[in-house]
């Protein structure tokens, strides 16, 4: 059977594809429809030519879709842009929205948590512990006991040379340091490139770098005490990476004006979001705005109840929710108030637990950390000496 | 390839009113591509006399009918399809913005590949160009377009043909190793009356079927065409054809318990013998729905 006679047997391409397209009368039709039934050939080409038609009308419609979608105006022709922008617009809403909580949470000065108390004072003093026992056997260091062993004044702080570890150039350790005691958890304090190792953290007490952090030496007494301060600051000006028994001690590379400028500079209260905790009651520092009148501190004092703080002008501030909102206190005293702190008195009565950390600082970086109730004292520029339990009303002392 | 003249068509007498050639003359625009008015009316007729516009043979069509069925041409493709075949340039370029790659998509599409479809739309388009010579005459497959559906249509559908006849060829050539000679049949053996019965019943009841049911059978039963592609074939929905192949078989059925009783047996038996195992019964339902071709290709066939 040759082309031909194929082309005789079966119909042409003209009526197949008029078949398909309803294009035939109902008399060619039914014959052509009667031809398919036998003729598996026209079947197949019949279907085949429909398969692509409707592959191409497929193909046609997909561009007339995009083009419905994306017409060519120069507005929508930004709208793959709207995205990424929209995202970006969300980001930045966010990033403002969590900025402003932490502001409102951050005026909140101060929290005091108390903390378990550790036992064993005598741990710390011995200098001849072994560094793996102390290491596998954290020492617990009680609140007075190392409060009083890290003053400086005590004879019976133990200060070992700590031996260079870690060098000071080291990046990870480069602007700031934190302070560790046993049973205790990290903590910050900033330090002159030029410290050296604190004769009372010479023992049980670690003091590490770290660089996101920048606390000065007198938040770092504020939590130590008053003389766990002065062993911190001489530490710190002369500590720089020390590591005894276990325990290390970094220096920071800091510039000293750094920490000069914060200790000697009265301004707006420094804080850090993290915690000192030297096992006694941890003071959370949180950043402060600066006072009603505009003018930095000169001096402030924090009790369990309030905050008071001298600004430059020499008046009085207080403030009960920790630097939330502040009050003026009005005048009660004569001259101008330079120093507001607390009791020294009220401090050394104060129980073993440690309960109720209160601390005070002056402009030249005296801080007191109390025990006990607070007791204000203010002292005006003639040295005269007021004070208060409450911190609204003054008595001449 | 400079010709006005149209090769097969010869003048004939005016057989449609003159306002109906001159509106068709006008829709089609048939001047832009090279045609004089002679040119065109004789294209008209001698599609229409081909086809005896579109009624049976020997059957004298009315100048409605005439209208109707030259309405019903797809006129702006024929006339490009025929100023092709005449060799007219600006048709040729025409042709080729309209039709060239979606003459090599649909060949992509019917053969599945890239190179085969590249390669038959290749082929045709030169068949198509007239580089192909019967007689010393250039001949071009355009010629035989006549104006019935789309001229994409109709080159996909000789798309469709020419692959489908290349592959009908090549597919019967194996390779000699492969053949295996088979092995004489056993000798048949005489399959039970009720069988008998029941072939016969089925063989006369498809025969009796109307041409689309026996299509429906064939392109579902046979080829293994989904619902879909022939739904695609016929125009209609896919329910459409699910409904009439449950209603054709489900007639078929009925018919053939009709037949069954009518041969002696009783319902009971004839049910029975309809849940014969379909692989005892020597049936061919290819070769029964080929026997019932239709009268006319038979036909020509057989001049």
């Amino acid at each position: 059977m040759n082309q031909n006679s194929q082309l005789d047997l079966h119909p042409d391409a003209e009526s197949l594809n008029a078949f398909a397209e309803q294009a035939l009368a109902e008399r060619e039709r039914e014959q052509i429809l009667a031809h398919l039934a036998a003729c598996s050939r026209c079947r197949q080409i019949v279907c085949l030519a429909q398969a692509a038609a409707v592959e191409q009308e497929t193909a046609a419609e997909a561009p007339k879709a995009r083009s419905t979608i994306w017409p060519g105006t120069w507005l929508r022709s930004w709208r793959i842009a709207w995205v990424p922008v929209a995202v970006l617009a969300a980001i930045v809403t966010l990033a403002v929205f969590v900025h402003q909580r932490r502001m409102d949470t951050g005026s909140k000065l101060a929290r005091i948590e108390p903390q378990a108390v550790p036992q064993n004072v005598g741990n710390l003093a011995k200098p001849s512990t072994p560094p793996q026992k102390a290491e596998t056997a954290p020492l617990p260091v009680p609140v007075r006991s190392a409060t009083k062993s890290l003053n400086p004044t005590t004879p019976t702080v133990a200060s070992e040379p700590l031996p260079q570890h870690f060098p000071a150039s080291s990046p990870h350790f480069s602007q700031a340091a934190s302070i560790e005691l046993p049973n205790s958890s990290h903590e910050l304090a900033a330090l002159p490139p030029d410290a050296s190792k604190p004769e009372g953290l010479s023992r049980g007490a670690v003091v590490q770098f770290k660089p996101e952090t920048v606390v000065s030496a007198r938040e770092l007494q504020q939590a130590l005490g008053t003389a766990q301060s002065h062993a911190a600051a001489r530490a710190m000006q002369s500590a720089r990476g020390s590591e005894t028994q276990g325990r290390r001690i970094l220096a920071s590379t800091a510039p000293a004006q750094q920490y000069e400028a914060k200790a000697a500079i009265p301004g707006p209260i420094e804080v850090s979001r993290q915690s000192l905790m030297v096992g006694i009651p941890s003071i959370h520092l949180t950043k402060t705005t600066a006072l009603p009148s505009g003018l930095p501190a000169v001096s402030t004092a924090i009790s369990r109840h309030c905050v008071l703080a001298i600004d430059q002008a020499g008046e009085l501030f207080q403030s009960e929710d920790f630097g939330g909102h502040w009050a003026h206190v009005d005048r009660q005293w004569t001259g101008r108030a330079v120093t507001v702190h607390l009791s020294n008195k009220e401090n050394k009565a104060a129980g073993p637990t440690g309960a109720g950390v209160e601390q005070s600082e002056s402009a030249s970086g005296a801080e007191v950390i109390s025990l006990s109730a607070a007791t204000f004292e203010l002292v005006n520029e003639n040295g005269k000496v007021w004070v208060s339990q409450d911190g609204k009303t003054w008595k001449m002392k | 390839m400079e010709s006005a003249a149209v090769k097969g068509v010869s003048c004939t007498p005016r057989a449609l009113a003159d306002s109906l050639l001159d509106e068709l003359w006008r829709e089609c625009d048939a001047a832009g591509w090279g045609l004089d008015r002679s040119e065109f009316d004789a294209i008209l007729l001698s599609v229409g006399t081909a086809r005896n516009y579109g009624l049976a043979e020997g059957e004298a069509a009315s100048r409605q009918q005439r209208a109707a069925y030259f309405r019903s041409l797809r006129l702006s493709d024929l006339v490009l399809a025929r100023a092709c075949a005449a060799g007219n340039e600006q048709a040729w370029e025409r042709f080729v913005a309209l039709y060239r790659q979606p003459l090599i998509r649909a060949a992509i599409a019917i053969t599945g590949s890239e190179t085969l479809g590249r390669d038959l739309a290749e082929q045709l388009y030169a068949e198509l160009y007239g580089l192909t010579a019967r007689a010393g005459e250039r001949r071009c497959p355009l010629e035989s377009y006549r104006g019935r559906g789309s001229l994409m249509g109709w080159l996909r559908t000789t798309l469709a043909q020419r692959h489908v006849d290349h592959y009908r060829r090549s597919h019967r050539e194996q390779p000699l190793e492969e053949f295996d000679a088979q092995a004489p049949e056993p000798a048949p053996e005489k399959p039970a009356a009720e069988l008998t019965a029941l072939e016969r019943a089925v063989e006369e009841v498809l025969r009796c079927r109307d041409a689309e049911e026996r299509f429906l059978l064939a392109s579902y039963y046979l080829d293994g065409r989904t619902l879909l592609e022939i739904s695609r074939v016929l125009r209609v929905h896919e329910a459409t054809v699910s409904r009439k192949l449950r209603r054709a078989t489900g007639g078929i059925r009925k018919q053939v318990l009709r037949n069954l009783q009518g041969s002696g047996m009783s319902r009971r038996a004839a049910e029975e013998a309809l849940g014969a195992d379909p692989r005892d019964l020597d049936l061919n339902l290819k070769k029964l729905l080929q026997y019932s071709q239709s009268d006319t290709f038979q036909e020509k066939a057989a001049r």
